[in-house]
C-alpha cells in the first residue's frame, strides 16, 4: 500500500560543500569526498556531483567536454557533430570504476577541443559565444547526448546516487585541483536524473544548489529571450546561465550581480544604482529559498537567498576556504580552523586565487561602460 | 560517568547507545554533525558534548542538561520544553524555534530566525541569552518568554538583523545597546533600561550566563539595554475575521 505522508520521513534537503586552496596549489579528491560525505543525511541517492578546477593543466588551452551518452548511435551522431564545429585534439572515455552502487550509468566521454576557425569566422560568434551555442544546441537537440562540463582546465562529474558514491564511482581520488566543489541531492519537483544531478555548468562555470528556484519559469523566460537554452529539467539551470549572460555578457561585477539575484527588498534598497538594477534586470531575481556555490576558475563565491532560507557555514585555515551547507562538513576535513561563520541573507562569501581579481578574467569593454554608467 | 566516542558509532547507533546508558552524567567525545542529541529527553539527566552537534540538538527536550563544548548547527533547543542547553560557541539557525521552556544559553553568535515562534504558559517561562549577536528574524511570531542578546564577545557586526520582533504578540526582546529602529517590525515599542534595577525581571538569567561563560556581571550591566515588546496583541485580527475587538 502506498504510504502516506507521516508513514515516512526522509529528513533530506541538499547539500553543498566547496574547499579551495587560494595559493591554487592542487590537492585532490579525498578531500571533497570526505567534506560532502559528511552530510550524507542530507540527500537520498538521487543526484550527487562534483566540479573540480585545475585538473587539466596539460590541456590547459582547449575546451575539456565532458559528454553522457545514451548509447553508442548517440555518441557517432555527437562527435560527427563536434568534429564539425571543433579540432579535436584527443579524446577518451572518462575511466569510472564500477561499482554496485551506481547503476545505469550512461557512456561517459571527455575531449579536449578548440573550435574551427573557419567556423568562428562563419558564424561571427566570439570563440566562448560559439561554445555556448555548440553545447546548448547538444543538449537540446541531440537525442541521447548531454554535456556535463565544456570548460578549459576544469570538469564536472555527475550522476544519480550519493556524492561520495559518485566521487568513487568517477575515480576522484585520481584527480589533482585546487578548487573543489559538490553536491548531494534530494531532489525536488523534478526528476533525478544524470543530467539534472549537480553541479550545472556553462563554459568554466559551475552552480552547485541547496533550495528551490521559484522564479524559475520567469527566469527562464527572460534568459531564452537571450538565446540560452534551457533542457536540463532541474531548476539550478538557470543559476548557471544567470551568472554568464550577467557577469561574461552585460560585463557586470560580481557585487552588482548579486544586487541582481539576491536583490534586497524594495524597502531596504539603499542605493539608486540598485533599484536600477533590480529594474534593469528584474527577470533575473533568483526568488525563494536558496544557497548556492558559484565557482569559475579563478574562484568562489557562495551566497544565500535575500532571507536566507538555507543553512550557510564558511571557514578558512591559511590559504585554505572551506564552505558547505553544515559546519560538520567542514571539520571533517579540517578540525582545526581560523575562523568559522554564517554569512547573513544575499551577503557573498567571494573566495578568489591570490593574484585574481575577480571570478572572470576580464569583461568585454564596450558592454563594462554600459552597465557602469547604469 | 559514562563516555562514548562519537567516532566509534554512526547516526543512529549513538543515539541509540546514548538512550540505553543508564549514567546520570553522561560525556561524548569527537561529535561532529550527529543530529538529535538529547532529543526528547524526559529526565534530569547531564550531557556533555565536545565536537561539533548536529541538527536539532536538544530538539522537544524536556528537563536534561546538555553543555556543548563545541558549536551547534541549525534548529538548537528546537521546541524545547525544560531543562538548560548551554553552547561554548556559535549556534546557527532557528535556535529555540517555537522553545516553550527551559534556558538556552550560548556564549558567540546566533544565526538567523533566534526564538522563532517562542511562546510561554502559566510556569513555563523559555529564555534564550545570547553573548554575541544574531541574525535577522528574532522572535519573529513571538508569543511569550524572554530573548536577550547582549553582543559583549567584541564582534563588530550590528547587534540584530533586520525584521527583529514580525508578527510578534507577547513575550519580551531585551538587546544591550542602542539598536537601529528600522530593524525593528512595526508593531513593536521600545524603552531604555538602565542597571541592576530596571533590569531586576532579567538579572537571574545574566547572571546565569555570567556564571556560565565566566563574564563579570557589572560588565554586562554597565550598558543601558532596549526592551522590545509587542504594541498589539491581536495583529493579525482583521486579516482573518474582520473582527478587530
Amino acid at each position: 500500500m502506498l504510504k502516506l505522508e507521516g508513514d515516512i520521513r526522509i529528513p533530506s534537503g541538499c547539500a553543498i560543500a566547496a574547499v579551495m586552496n587560494r595559493s591554487a596549489e592542487r590537492f585532490d579528491g579525498h578531500t571533497i569526498i570526505a567534506s560532502i560525505a559528511t552530510m550524507h543525511k542530507r540527500s537520498n541517492g538521487l543526484g550527487g556531483g562534483f566540479a573540480a578546477y585545475g585538473i587539466y593543466p596539460e590541456y590547459r588551452d582547449y575546451y575539456a567536454l565532458h559528454v553522457f551518452y545514451d548509447d553508442d548511435g548517440a555518441r557517432q551522431m555527437c562527435e560527427r557533430y563536434l568534429q564539425h564545429h571543433f579540432r579535436i585534439k584527443d579524446r577518451e572515455p572518462v575511466p569510472v570504476r564500477r561499482t554496485r552502487k551506481i547503476t545505469d550509468a550512461p557512456l561517459i566521454w571527455r575531449y579536449f577541443a578548440v573550435p574551427r576557425e573557419d567556423r568562428l569566422y562563419r558564424e561571427q560568434l566570439g570563440e566562448e559565444d560559439f561554445v555556448a551555442r555548440v553545447m546548448m544546441t547538444i543538449n537540446s537537440d541531440l537525442r541521447g547526448a548531454f554535456v556535463a562540463s565544456s570548460g578549459k582546465d576544469m570538469a564536472a562529474f555527475k550522476g544519480v546516487g550519493y556524492p561520495e558514491d559518485i566521487g568513487e564511482f568517477f575515480r576522484l581520488e585520481e584527480y589533482q585541483a585546487y578548487l573543489w566543489t559538490a553536491h548531494g541531492r534530494f531532489p525536488t519537483n523534478t526528476p533525478g536524473w544524470w543530467g539534472g544531478a549537480h553541479p550545472f555548468t556553462l563554459l568554466n562555470w559551475s552552480v552547485v544548489h541547496n533550495g528551490e528556484i521559484s522564479s524559475y519559469s520567469t527566469n527562464r523566460r527572460y534568459l531564452e529571450m537571450y538565446g540560452y537554452k534551457i533542457s536540463l529539467q532541474t531548476d539550478t539551470e538557470v543559476i548557471a546561465y544567470a551568472f554568464d549572460f550577467l557577469m561574461r555578457q552585460q560585463g557586470l561585477s560580481l557585487e552588482d550581480t548579486i544586487d541582481v539575484i539576491a536583490a534586497p527588498f524594495w524597502s531596504n534598497l539603499e542605493q539608486e544604482k540598485q533599484a536600477h538594477l533590480r529594474r534593469k534586470y528584474a527577470g533575473l531575481l533568483l526568488n525563494g529559498p536558496f544557497s548556492i556555490i558559484v565557482a569559475t576558475n579563478n574562484g568562489l563565491m557562495a551566497v544565500n537567498d535575500r532571507i536566507k532560507l538555507r543553512p550557510l557555514v564558511a571557514a578558512t585555515r591559511d590559504e585554505f576556504l572551506y564552505v558547505a551547507s553544515e559546519e560538520s562538513a567542514i571539520r571533517a576535513v579540517a578540525p582545526v580552523l581560523d575562523r568559522v561563520w554564517s554569512p547573513g541573507g544575499g551577503e557573498p562569501i567571494i573566495g578568489l586565487l591570490y593574484n585574481k581579481k575577480g571570478l572572470l578574467e576580464a569583461s568585454p569593454v564596450g558592454l563594462q561602460t554600459d552597465a557602469q554608467s547604469a | 560517568m559514562a563516555v562514548f566516542d562519537a567516532v566509534d558509532y554512526d547516526q543512529h547507533s549513538l543515539l541509540e547507545a546514548l538512550k540505553a546508558s543508564p549514567d546520570q552524567e553522561i560525556e561524548v567525545l569527537n561529535l561532529n554533525g550527529h543530529r538529535y542529541l538529547g532529543c526528547g529527553w524526559k529526565n534530569s539527566k547531564r550531557l556533555v558534548l565536545r565536537g561539533t552537534a548536529g541538527n536539532n540538538l536538544g530538539a522537544f527536550a524536556d528537563g536534561p542538561t546538555i553543555l556543548l563544548y563545541g558549536n551547534g548547527q541549525e534548529g538548537v533547543g528546537n521546541t524545547m520544553s525544560d531543562g538548560e542547553i548551554v553552547v561554548y560557541g556559535r549556534v546557527g539557525d532557528i535556535a529555540g524555534y517555537g522553545m516553550r521552556g527551559g534556558g538556552l544559553y550560548i556564549r558567540d553568535d546566533a544565526g538567523y530566525r533566534l526564538g522563532i515562534h517562542m511562546k510561554a504558559y502559566q510556569d513555563k517561562r523559555p529564555v534564550i541569552v545570547v553573548g554575541g549577536q544574531a541574525g535577522a528574524f528574532v522572535g519573529e511570531y513571538m508569543a511569550g518568554g524572554t530573548i536577550i542578546v547582549l553582543g559583549v564577545n567584541g564582534s563588530n557586526r550590528s547587534l540584530i538583523g533586520p525584521y527583529c520582533g514580525t508578527g510578534m504578540y507577547e513575550g519580551e526582546i531585551y538587546m544591550r545597546g542602542e539598536v537601529p529602529r528600522r530593524h525593528l517590525a512595526e508593531n513593536t515599542k521600545t524603552e531604555v533600561l538602565h542597571g541592576e534595577k530596571d533590569l531586576q525581571s532579567i538579572l537571574p538569567y545574566l547572571m546565569r550566563f555570567a556564571a556560565h561563560f565566566s563574564y563579570d556581571i557589572d560588565l554586562i550591566l554597565a550598558e543601558p539595554f532596549t526592551r522590545l515588546t509587542a504594541v498589539d496583541k491581536r495583529i493579525f485580527s482583521h486579516m482573518y475575521t474582520g473582527f478587530t475587538g
